[in-house]
């Protein structure tokens, strides 16, 4: 007598389910009530820790930034340096002391006013906690404080580009009183934090009693977007304000869309192809020149990266400080005949006694670049030369680099300050990085005395000088800079790109 | 009888701990024996000999791997799973916040191909060689062999540009609920904001199908030939025989028996699940440990790497001995 109920039971149950699961998919949800102006800002990537000392990636970066102020920051939209928590800045004449005048009445999210002395803290216990940004502040002897209001760096070195380095985040002061920084981080920044759930979003809500005044939102909700894919989705639903990390091929499909605003601006970051020149064939400096001539650079600009991206010519991107516009002009361009010849004339007529060279790449950062490197491959087969591609993970590659075992890599080069000496002085001089093995005692010497001329026209002289020797001597097949994007609501206002990805969501309203 | 149980429980208790100590044993040397390192992953390629020394020695990774595995064992067996070089936190807590999202989402989609692979396997198996049979048959193969990228891809355009439904994350990002349990379709609820709870019901559904619909196509197959083979069986035909309601020998006798290979299959599936599935947490971003192991090997974050898979390890075991244990409940001739 109980098979009845027996069978009613998962019957009822199914019809349960399918009866909520239509009702659900027929009513749509309401939209969510908004007391509040909360900003979504949709991002590909999870910040690593909130503590600027220790802070060393974009994502982490983009929420610290907003936490906390800086010593100096960027006039908008440029890579001209602005006031900040300094309200003025100066420097020795050799570039070795420099001052920064801090403004008054600054306080921290707990009540702490700014003072010299707590910048000197800061400092010390950035470089004192050895985390993976302390790099930066090797440079720095001693800090000394004036007067209240008064820091002074001394330096080991004459360093021109100081000041831009005052931009960086491991530069924002923390009280000294605060505890669990990572946890419970305490600026002088336009927002707090108010919750983090690790991989899924950060809250930020505004500081109302903002030294610049209050920002214009109430709330900032980082959401986490692990595929880009999903990101345009969420973009294009209206579930994000604001998408930072769409991928480039949806930015032709998106710009049409006449909901959303596009922003978009030259960027510092470049990606190039290096060559070992430590062993054979790459210590050949005319093979370099033919395989500069051979790739077709025009390809990967407009059919790769269908414009979203403009040709490096040389060491430096156009927007960066030095940057020399004859590059363009003296700069290698397609040109297959001239290659062959340059190939002919190094020993290899057609690639003849050349063995097949490898590429190494790491493609889960930038997808594009397995696509790059295939129209690489591709255009080196055409004068005779062959190329195996390896794409490896990231720790991978990193590992062979640093080992000197490749032949040819490519990968993109992240200023950490916008100077030309953080592109000159790492990668082209033998005393910085030297992953290819590159070495010119004319460009070692350039690059220090560049870094020690506080003048802007004497260096913006030797920057000039060193772009043409550089060029010349052909270590890198220079590639590309890609540019900026961020998509947004049109009802959202004020948000500005920066070259240098300083992401600011203090001007940011939405009316 | 029930000494013969125990013994059993406590055999199977004993081999646990020593596989446990095992994987504990070669995740540490394979995490470590991976080209790159922790500190050149986040530095990147400004990662300069004396950059990466002094982050590593700071991190305590320029110790033999003896003397890392000694400190890291002593820590273990206090219970610390040790802090993640990148991120700074200990390793359970970083485990412990991913893990509502994972359990969530596994059981609801468990639950789905359940319903969905047993039912229909059923189904195939009372109506065996027919075109319903054949139908459902091949539907299941399908499903089991979806690759789940694909799959995954196909859900999130239908349910999110073409049904227009929302879709990625677990919550819509504007909607503010306090955190009880940590399992959104319970906190929404225990928040009393039924919209919010419709926004987390629909955004569940597509990754849970991403993962259902391959659990019910190996179910549908599964529970199929089972009961097959269990309607062919002599006590079944004497049911039959005995002019037994065709209902109560499906029940009683049939699907009873046929369950023993299903719980087994399911219940490791289950604790596959448990684990994460990167790829569906990463088109629907949804805060799983999937990706959090993910990042870790990409980053060589050797500590967390270490602390999910002991996890991992440890479910996994769990799982078994319970659908071990189960075996002797549903099939009294085990019990010996």
């Amino acid at each position: 007598m109980s098979f009845p109920r027996k069978t009613l039971i998962p019957v009822v149950v199914i019809l349960v389910v399918a009866v909520v699961a239509a009702a659900l998919f027929l009513v749509k949800p309401p939209a969510p009530q908004q007391a509040e102006k909360k900003l979504v800002v949709g991002t590909t990537y999870d910040p690593k820790t909130l503590d600027p000392a220790l802070a060393y990636d974009i994502a982490s970066a983009m929420v610290v930034q907003n936490i906390y102020d800086q010593l100096l920051g960027y006039k908008p939209g440029s890579t001209d340096l602005a006031p900040r928590l300094a309200e003025r800045w100066e420097s020795s004449e050799n570039a070795t002391v420099w001052t920064f005048y801090l403004r008054r009445n600054v306080r921290f999210h707990d009540g702490t006013e700014l003072t010299a002395d707590i910048v000197k803290y800061s400092i010390e216990r950035a470089k004192q906690l050895q985390g993976p940004p302390a790099f930066l502040l090797d440079v720095v002897d001693r800090v000394e404080v004036v007067d209240k209001y008064t820091v002074r760096f001394v330096l080991k070195y004459s360093f021109a580009p100081f000041a831009s380095l005052a931009t960086f985040t491991i530069f924002s002061p923390v009280p000294p009183n605060a505890t669990n920084l990572e946890e419970n981080p305490v600026g002088t920044g336009p927002f707090k934090l108010e919750s983090w759930k690790k991989g899924e979003q950060i809250v930020l809500t505004a500081n109302k009693d903002y030294w610049r005044g209050p920002p214009k939102l109430d709330k900032v909700i980082i959401k986490i977007y692990p595929d880009p894919a999903t990101l345009r989705v969420a973009l294009e639903k209206g579930e994000v304000d604001l998408a930072l990390g769409i991928q480039p091929q949806d930015v032709e499909a998106l710009s049409k869309n006449p909901n959303i605003k596009m922003a978009s601006i030259e960027g510092l970051v470049i990606e190039y192809l290096g060559m070992n020149q430590r062993r054979e064939p790459f210590n050949n400096t005319l093979l370099r020149k033919a395989i500069n001539y051979a790739i077709d650079y025009d390809y990967i600009l407009n059919v790769v990266l269908r414009g979203t991206a403009s040709r490096l010519y040389g060491p430096l991107p156009p927007a960066v400080f030095g940057y020399d516009p004859d590059v363009e002009k003296y700069g290698y361009k397609y040109n297959v005949e001239q290659a062959r010849k340059l190939l002919a004339e190094a020993g290899y007529p057609d690639g003849k006694g050349l063995r097949e060279l490898e590429l190494i790449i790491s493609s889960s950062e930038r997808a594009e670049r397995k696509d790059v490197a295939a129209v690489i491959q591709r255009s080196l087969k055409e004068i005779g030369v062959n190329v195996r591609i390896v794409d490896l993970d990231w720790p991978s590659f990193l590992d062979r680099l640093f080992n000197h075992d490749f032949d040819m890599y490519m990968v993109d080069w992240f200023p950490d300050y916008v100077d030309p000496d953080d592109w000159v002085t790492p990668l082209f001089s033998s005393q910085g990085l030297n992953i290819d093995g590159y070495n010119n005692t004319l460009v070692d010497q350039l690059a220090l005395k560049a870094r020690q001329t506080v003048d802007p026209g004497e260096r913006l002289e030797i920057y000039k000088q060193l772009q043409r020797i550089i060029v010349d001597d052909a270590p890198w097949v220079f590639l590309y800079v890609p540019k900026l994007y961020a998509f947004m609501q049109s009802n959202v206002e004020g948000f500005t790109l920066y070259p240098a990805y300083y992401i600011d969501f203090y001007p940011v309203d939405k009316v | 009888m029930a000494r013969n149980i125990l013994q059993y429980v406590f055999y199977r208790l004993l081999q646990s701990i020593l596989s446990v100590f095992g994987a504990v044993v070669i995740v540490f040397i394979l995490s470590r024996v991976l080209p790159g390192n922790p500190a050149a992953a986040i530095l990147g390629p400004k990662a300069t000999p004396e950059n990466i020394a002094r982050v590593t020695r700071e991190w305590g990774l320029d110790k033999s791997y003896l003397e890392q595995f000694i400190v890291y064992f002593s820590r273990l067996i206090r219970g610390d799973l040790g802090d993640s070089y990148i991120m700074g936190y200990n390793v359970s807590r970083l485990i412990a916040e991913r893990l509502p999202a994972s359990l969530e989402l596994v059981v609801f989609a468990f639950a789905l191909s359940l319903v969905i692979g047993v039912t229909l396997g059923a189904l195939a198996a009372r109506k065996h060689d027919t075109k319903l049979d054949l139908a459902l048959t091949s539907l299941s193969v399908m499903g089991f062999s979806f690759p789940t990228l694909l799959l995954g891809v196909i859900l999130l355009i239908l349910f999110g540009v073409n049904l227009g439904l929302p879709v990625g994350g677990r919550l819509d990002a504007r909607f503010t609920v306090k955190t009880y349990t940590g399992l959104m379709l319970i906190d929404t609820l225990l928040n009393g904001n039924i919209n919010a709870f419709i926004d987390a019901f629909m955004r569940i559904i597509p990754p849970a199908l991403t993962l259902a619909i391959p659990l019910s196509g190996l179910l549908v197959k599964l529970t199929r030939n089972s009961v097959l083979e269990v309607m062919n069986q002599d006590y079944v035909r004497t049911a039959k025989m005995k002019k037994l309601p065709e209902k109560v020998i499906m029940y009683k006798h049939v699907m009873r028996n046929a369950l023993i290979p299903i719980v087994t299959i399911a219940g490791l599936y289950f604790a596959v699940l448990v684990t994460g599935d990167v790829v569906v947490e990463t088109i629907f971003a949804w805060p799983g440990l999937g990706r959090l192991v993910w990042e870790a090997v990409t980053l060589r974050d050797y500590m967390v790497i270490q602390g999910s898979v002991l996890l991992v390890s440890i479910i996994y075991i769990t799982v078994n001995l319970i659908v071990d244990t189960l075996y002797v409940y549903i099939d009294p001739r085990i019990r010996g």
